[in-house]
C-alpha cells in the first residue's frame, strides 16, 4: 500500500493552466500571422520570429538576474512577442523591435513583478514608447502586397488618408486587410477569426471587444464619420480583441470590464477626431490600463447575503451609476435619432437667408428630389408660390481641393434671379472678397444660360471664374431638370 | 580621519540623489546632456560648500526659531554668486540650466545638509560632508546625463559617439525615459550600497531620515 | 431570482443504477465518540462489556452532542484515545464482532409536537447525513418555531460520483415522504419543498407521485455544483437569502438532508437508532463501483476490499466527494455517521507522478502546526504523506474565481489579503461567508489553493476575536 496523499479539498481540478490559456491565444493569433505574411511578405515572419525569440530570451535572463524562478514555460513571453510584432510596420529595423521587446518584457512586466503584476499591457506599453522614440520608423507603413520588405513602397494608413482627405480602400479590402498599416492590425478578418476562437474557448469574455468596438462605431456615427470605416481601420480590432482583454490590466468584474471598454472607445474617438494622432487605440488602452485599479475598487462585487457596514453607500453608488447610465443612453438615443431623421438640406433659417439673396420673390423653399446624379448638384429647391426654383451647386474656384457651394435662383423661365455663395474656402482677402462683393454678384441677375458674360473682379480671376462656372452649371441643370423641379 | 568618513558617505552609502532621493527635480530636468549635468552638480557643490561653511561658522549665532529663513538667506546669497559667475563665464551653461539654477536655493540637499549637519558640526566636518555630498550629487547627475545623452542623442559632451552604427532613441531625452534611467540607477545604487528596504512604517522607514528632523518618530 | 454562480462538473454517477448491497460483517468495528460537529460523547461501556446492535454506548450532557450507538453486536475490547480531525483528543470504542447478531428491543417512538420530535431526533443519534454533520435535534429545537413556514429537503447530491441519497430516494421513497409529513405535523410547518437536481429525473418523478399532497412540492434544480450547499439550495428553492450571521430558521426555513429525514421516520416507526450507512464506493480507476450498506465503525479498508477495489493504485482515499471530502491518511480509518462515499483517486498525469518522488512539498498549503519534525521541513506539512498538487504559479488576475463563486466573493483578492495578513481587507471581503465549496480552487488556471486560504483566513479571524 503506497503512502497516501493528504491535501485540502477540492481534490479535483479543472485542468486549466496558464500555459493552456497562452497556447490558446497563440493559436488565435495564427490567422493574423499568416495574413501578415500574405500581405507584407516574408519579412513579417522574420519580425515575428525575432520578437518572440528576444522576448523569451529577455525574460529568461531577467528572471535569472533577479534570482527568481523561471516563467518562460507559461508562454506569456511568446504571446507578448507575437503581439508586439503584430504592432510594428514591416519596414521596422530589427534592433528597434528588440528594443521594444526590452521595454515590454523587462520594464513593463518583470520590473513590476512578472505575470499578473504588470501595470499596463506590455505590448501596448512597448508600442507607445516606440512611437514616442522612433516616430519615423513606426510610421513607415508600406502599401499592401508589396513583398519587398524594407524596400517596399511606402504608403499611408486609411486613417491617415481619411484625415488628409485622400482616397480610402473599399470596405471589403479594409476588412480583409489589403491596406497599409502594422503587420498584424490590417487584417480584421483574421483577427475576428482569432477572437471568435478565444470566445469559444472561454479565454476571453466578449464584453470588452464588443463594448470597445461598439463605442467606436456609435461614436463615429454620432460625430459624422463613417462608422464602418472607423472600426475597420487602425489598430482597433487587434487592440480590442487581444490587448484590451489582457487579464492583469483589465478589471475583473463584468461591470468593470464594460466601463473599461467604454472608456477605451471614448478616448480612441477623441484622439482620432480631435487629437493630433490619426490613431488613438494604443493610448486609449494604455490610459485605461492605468485606471483599472480604480475601476476595480468601484466595481467590487457584493457578497451574497452580506450585511454591509454602510448599506446606504451601496445604494447611493447604484443610484449614481444608474443615473449616469440613463443619461448616457438617452443622450445617445436622441442624438442618433436626430442624425438618422435629420432632414436633408438646410434648415429653415438658413434657407430663408439664402433665398432672400438668390430668389427674393419666393416665400418658402421646398426640397425636391431629382433624378440627376451630377456630382456638382447638391440640392434642388422649388419655390412654393411658383416664383421659380433655386439650385445649390458646387464650383471650383481658386482652391482646387475645396470647392465653393453656391445657390442660384431662377424664375420659371430660366432667368437668374440672384446668386449667393453659401460656403467657400477661397484665399482670405482675395477670393473671399469676391464672394461677398455685391456689385459682382448682382451682375448675374437677369442673365440666362446663354449669355453669362461677366466682369471678373480684378486680382481674383479664379474665384470669379468659379462663380461663373457655377452659375453656368446651375443654369444647364435647371434647363434639363426644369420640368422635374417645377412640374 | 573622521573627516574622510564624512566625505565618503556622500558618494555612495548616503548619496543624496540615488539613496536619499533628495533633489530629484533638477536631476530629472537638466540631465538631458552630460555637460549640463556636471555643470549643475558643480554649481550645487559650490553653493553647498559655501553655505555649509558659513552656517557652520554661524551656528551658535543663529537663533533656533529663525534658523530656516536664515539658512535660506545664506544659501540664496551663494546661489546668486554662482548665477552671476555662470552668466559671465559660462553663458551657454547658464542658458541651459535656466530656472533650475535659481531653484538650487530650495534644493532639498542643501537645506537638508544645512539642517542636519552643518548647523550641528564643526567647520572642518561640514566641509568634508559638503564636498562628499556635492561630489555624490555631481557623480549621479553625470551618470544620468551621460546615459541619457548617449542613448538619446548619440553624443557625449557634444562629441558624436554613434560610430555610424547607433541611432538616437527619443525615449531617453523625454521625461519618461529620464524616470526610467533614474529608477534603474537607484536600483543599482541600492544594490551596491547594501541598502535594505525598511519594513518600518512612518519616519523610521524613510531613506532621508538622517537629513530630516520632522515631527515623526525615528525608530 | 437569478441563478447563483457555480461549476458544471462531470457527474460520473456510474453507480446510480446499482442497488444497495449489504456488507458482510467485519471482524472489528471502531466507533468514535465524536462523529459530527459539536462536543464528543463519553463512553458508557468499558472493555469486556457485551453490546447489542443499536445499544447506546456513548452519551453526553452537553446540548451540542449526539448520542452514539453500537452498530454491531459483540464484545468491547478497548476504549482508546485518538486524535480527531479537529486536533482534539477524543475517545473511540473498539468492538469485536460476535458471530450471532443480537438487536436491542426497539419500540416505536411516536411524536406529536416539537418537544417529542426533538427528543426522538436526539435518541436516534442523528446528525446531518448529507455530510455536514450538524446535530439534527439542535436544528429542530429552534426557539421561535412559529416563524418557520417552509421545510426544505436537500436532495441535491451535487458532488460527482456519489449516489447514496439518490438510492435512498429510489429505494425508500415512502420513508422520505413519511418523515417529511411527521416533521411538518410536529413543527406546524405549512409547506415542504424537496429540491432535487435535474440529473435525477426518475427520482423526481417517483417522489412527486408519492408526495400525494399539495403541501409537498418537489422542485427540479439545475445540476450546477454546489447546488446542495445550504444557502444556495434555500435561495434556489424558496428565493430567500440567508444573510450574514443568520441561520436558515431566522428566515423561516429549516433544511434537512433527504437521508436524515428518512432515517428519522424509520426511528419513529421502529425505534432503531442510526447504526448503518449507505456508502457509494467509486473512483477514477474503479471499474465496478457499488452502493453498500455499512455498519458504522467499519474500516475503509474492509469496505474497499469487499467492493473489490485495488487499494494499491490509490494515490488519495477520500471520505466524501471530490470537491469537499476529506483525504484520509490511514486506510483503517472507520466509517462514521456523516460519510456518504468512499472514493479512491489515482493521479493520472505522469508529470505530477514524477514530482511526487522528488519530495517537493507544495508551498504554503497549510500554515504548519503539529509535529515539530515536520515543521522543520517547511510550512507545508501537518500530516503524513506528501502533498501532490499541480505546482502553484503566479495569479494572472483572470477573474475566473470571481465568476465562479456562488456567494459572490472575490477569492483572488482574499488570498492576497491573507498573504499580507490584511485583516481589514479580509473582513471587508466577507471571507466569513465562504462556504468552502472549492469552486475557486477548481477553476484556477494557476492552481492556487484559494479555498484553503479562505479557511485559513477564517481561522485567523476567529482566533483574533478571542
Amino acid at each position: 500500500m503506497k503512502e497516501l496523499i493528504v491535501s485540502p479539498s477540492p481534490h479535483i481540478r479543472s485542468g486549466n493552466s496558464t500555459q493552456k490559456i497562452m497556447l490558446d491565444v497563440i493559436i488565435a493569433l495564427v490567422p493574423a500571422m499568416i495574413a501578415s505574411v500574405i500581405i507584407f511578405g516574408p519579412r513579417a515572419a522574420l519580425i515575428t520570429a525575432v520578437c518572440v525569440g528576444s522576448c523569451v530570451l529577455l525574460e529568461y535572463l531577467c528572471r535569472l538576474l533577479m534570482k527568481r524562478e523561471q516563467t518562460i514555460s507559461d508562454l506569456s513571453a511568446v504571446v507578448t512577442g507575437i503581439l508586439l510584432a503584430m504592432n510594428l510596420p514591416v519596414t521596422i529595423p530589427l534592433w528597434v523591435a528588440i528594443f521594444g521587446c526590452f521595454i515590454a518584457i523587462v520594464v513593463a512586466k518583470q520590473l513590476f513583478g512578472g505575470i499578473g503584476q504588470n501595470f499596463a499591457n506590455p505590448a501596448i506599453a512597448a508600442r507607445v514608447i516606440l512611437l514616442a522614440s522612433f516616430s519615423g520608423y513606426m510610421t513607415a507603413y508600406t502599401v499592401p502586397f508589396d513583398h519587398n520588405g524594407v524596400d517596399a513602397v511606402l504608403g499611408a494608413t486609411p486613417l491617415a488618408q481619411l484625415a488628409s482627405g485622400g482616397e480610402v480602400p473599399s470596405l471589403l479590402f479594409m476588412f480583409l486587410g489589403a491596406k497599409g498599416g502594422c503587420i498584424g492590425e490590417v487584417s480584421c478578418a483574421a483577427l475576428l477569426l482569432g477572437g471568435i476562437y478565444l470566445v469559444i474557448r472561454k479565454v476571453i469574455r466578449p464584453i470588452i471587444p464588443l463594448v470597445f468596438i461598439g463605442t467606436v462605431f456609435v461614436g463615429s456615427f454620432l460625430l459624422g464619420q463613417d462608422p464602418l470605416y472607423q472600426i475597420l481601420s487602425g489598430g482597433l480590432f487587434i487592440g480590442a480583441i487581444f490587448m484590451a482583454t489582457d487579464y492583469s490590466t483589465s478589471p475583473v468584474t463584468r461591470s468593470g470590464k464594460a466601463i473599461f471598454a467604454f472608456g477605451c472607445g471614448l478616448i480612441t474617438i477623441l484622439i482620432r477626431f480631435y487629437g493630433g494622432y490619426p490613431e488613438g487605440v494604443s493610448f486609449a488602452i494604455l490610459l485605461m490600463n492605468i485606471l483599472t485599479p480604480q475601476i476595480d475598487k468601484v466595481t467590487k462585487k457584493v457578497p451574497f447575503g452580506a450585511k454591509l457596514e454602510n448599506p446606504n453607500k451601496l445604494k447611493m453608488k447604484r443610484i449614481v451609476f444608474s443615473i449616469i447610465g440613463v443619461i448616457l443612453a438617452v443622450g445617445v438615443l436622441i442624438w442618433t435619432g436626430l442624425k438618422l431623421f435629420a432632414s436633408e438640406g438646410y434648415s429653415k433659417a438658413e434657407l430663408t437667408e439664402y433665398a432672400s439673396a438668390a430668389l427674393p420673390e419666393a416665400d418658402s423653399l421646398k426640397l425636391v428630389k431629382v433624378s440627376s446624379d451630377d456630382e456638382q448638384l447638391l440640392y434642388a429647391y422649388k419655390a412654393q408660390n411658383g416664383a421659380g426654383a433655386a439650385l445649390v451647386v458646387t464650383a471650383v474656384g481658386y482652391n482646387e481641393k475645396e470647392p465653393m457651394t453656391m445657390m442660384v435662383g431662377f424664375d420659371p423661365d430660366g432667368v437668374i434671379q440672384g446668386v449667393t455663395v453659401i460656403d467657400h474656402h477661397e484665399t482670405e482677402g482675395i477670393g473671399s472678397k469676391v464672394v461677398t462683393d455685391e456689385a459682382f454678384l448682382s451682375q448675374f441677375v437677369g442673365k440666362t444660360a446663354g449669355d453669362l458674360s461677366i466682369d471678373a473682379v480684378a486680382g481674383a480671376t479664379f474665384t470669379s471664374d468659379g462663380v461663373v462656372s457655377g452659375c453656368q452649371k446651375a443654369a444647364e441643370l435647371f434647363a434639363s431638370l426644369q420640368s422635374e423641379i417645377l412640374g | 580621519m573622521s573627516w574622510l568618513k564624512e566625505f565618503y558617505k556622500g558618494i555612495l552609502k548616503e548619496n543624496p540623489v540615488l539613496v536619499m532621493l533628495l533633489g530629484t527635480c533638477p536631476t530629472l530636468a537638466v540631465t538631458t546632456m552630460a555637460f549640463n549635468g556636471i555643470g549643475m552638480g558643480l554649481a550645487t557643490t559650490f553653493v553647498l560648500l559655501g553655505s555649509s561653511i558659513v552656517i557652520s561658522l554661524l551656528k551658535k549665532v543663529i537663533p533656533n526659531q529663525v534658523r530656516l529663513p536664515a539658512f535660506i538667506v545664506i544659501i540664496a546669497g551663494f546661489v546668486t554668486i554662482v548665477g552671476f559667475l555662470l552668466q559671465v563665464y559660462l553663458p551657454d551653461l547658464y542658458g541651459a540650466l535656466g530656472v533650475f539654477l535659481s531653484l538650487i536655493t530650495v534644493n532639498c540637499i542643501i537645506l537638508g545638509r544645512a539642517e542636519a549637519f552643518a548647523s550641528k558640526n564643526s567647520v572642518g566636518k561640514s566641509i568634508a560632508d559638503a564636498l562628499g555630498m556635492g561630489l555624490g550629487f555631481t557623480l549621479a547627475l553625470f551618470l544620468m546625463g551621460s546615459i541619457r545623452e548617449i542613448l538619446g542623442q548619440n553624443t557625449w559632451f557634444g562629441i558624436d559617439v554613434s560610430f555610424g552604427v547607433l541611432e538616437p532613441i527619443g525615449l531617453f531625452t523625454s521625461p519618461a525615459g529620464g524616470f526610467m534611467v533614474f529608477g534603474l540607477l537607484v536600483a543599482i545604487a541600492n544594490k551596491l550600497s547594501g541598502y535594505k528596504i525598511s519594513k518600518k512604517k512612518g519616519c523610521g522607514g524613510c531613506p532621508s531620515r538622517g537629513a530630516c528632523h520632522g515631527e515623526g518618530e525615528v525608530q | 431570482m437569478r441563478n447563483l454562480n457555480g461549476i458544471r462538473l462531470h457527474h460520473y454517477k456510474k453507480s446510480k443504477d446499482l442497488a444497495t448491497v449489504e456488507l458482510p460483517l467485519p471482524k472489528t468495528v471502531v466507533i468514535p465518540m465524536l462523529q459530527h460537529m459539536g462536543v464528543g460523547c463519553t463512553p458508557l461501556v468499558q472493555a469486556g462489556d457485551t453490546v447489542k446492535v443499536g445499544q447506546l454506548i456513548g452519551d453526553s450532557e452537553d446540548a451540542f452532542s449526539v448520542p452514539v450507538h453500537s452498530s454491531v453486536a459483540g464484545t468491547v475490547t478497548a476504549v482508546q484515545d485518538y486524535v480527531a480531525s479537529s486536533g482534539k483528543t477524543e475517545k473511540q470504542v473498539v468492538i469485536e464482532v460476535a458471530d450471532t447478531q443480537e438487536t436491542i428491543d426497539a419500540n416505536p417512538h411516536p411524536v406529536s409536537d416539537q418537544k417529542s420530535l426533538v427528543e426522538a431526533a436526539r435518541l436516534s443519534g442523528l446528525s446531518g447525513l448529507g455530510g455536514a454533520g450538524f446535530p439534527t435535534h439542535v436544528k429542530l429545537n429552534y426557539k421561535d418555531i412559529d416563524r418557520v413556514d417552509t421545510l426544505v429537503i436537500n436532495g441535491a447530491e451535487c458532488e460527482p460520483y456519489i449516489t447514496s441519497d439518490y438510492r435512498e430516494m429510489l429505494e425508500a421513497p415512502d420513508d422520505i415522504i413519511g418523515g417529511v409529513k411527521e416533521v411538518m405535523r410536529c413543527l406546524n410547518i405549512a409547506n415542504a419543498t424537496i429540491g432535487i437536481e435535474d440529473n435525477k429525473p426518475d427520482a423526481i418523478k417517483l417522489l412527486r407521485e408519492k408526495a400525494g399532497s399539495d403541501h409537498i412540492h418537489v422542485v427540479s434544480l439545475k445540476s450546477v455544483y454546489p447546488q446542495g450547499a445550504e444557502k444556495v439550495m434555500i435561495y434556489h428553492a424558496t428565493g430567500r437569502v440567508i444573510e450574514e450571521g443568520e441561520i436558515p430558521a431566522d428566515k423561516g426555513v429549516i433544511v434537512l438532508n433527504i437521508s436524515t429525514v428518512s432515517h428519522l421516520y424509520r426511528f419513529i416507526k421502529t425505534g432503531m437508532p442510526l447504526t448503518h450507512k449507505r456508502l457509494t464506493v467509486d473512483g477514477n480507476y474503479v471499474e465496478k463501483p457499488c452502493n453498500v450498506r455499512v455498519p458504522i465503525g467499519t474500516s475503509i479498508e474492509y469496505v474497499l476490499d469487499f467492493a473489490g477495489v485495488d487499494k494499491n493504485r490509490a494515490d488519495k482515499i477520500l471520505m466524501g466527494g471530490p470537491m469537499m471530502g476529506v483525504a484520509v491518511y490511514d486506510v483503517n480509518t472507520p466509517v462514521i455517521k456523516n460519510n456518504n462515499a468512499i472514493l479512491v483517486l489515482q493521479e493520472k498525469d505522469k508529470k505530477f507522478k514524477a514530482s511526487r518522488s522528488a519530495s517537493t512539498l507544495s508551498p504554503a498549503v497549510t500554515d504548519g502546526t503539529g509535529d515539530p519534525k515536520d515543521a522543520a521541513k517547511g510550512p507545508a506539512s501537518t500530516v503524513v504523506g506528501k502533498v501532490l498538487a499541480p505546482p502553484v504559479t503566479a495569479c494572472i488576475r483572470c477573474g475566473k474565481c470571481v465568476y465562479v463563486c456562488p456567494v459572490e466573493l472575490m477569492p483572488a483578492a482574499l488570498e492576497k489579503a491573507y498573504d499580507k495578513k490584511n485583516v481589514e481587507a479580509l473582513k471587508k471581503g466577507k471571507v466569513n461567508l465562504c462556504i468552502n465549496c472549492g469552486c475557486c480552487s477548481y477553476i484556477c488556471p494557476a492552481h492556487r489553493n484559494l479555498a484553503q486560504k479562505n479557511q485559513l483566513a477564517k481561522d485567523m479571524l476567529k482566533k483574533m476575536k478571542n
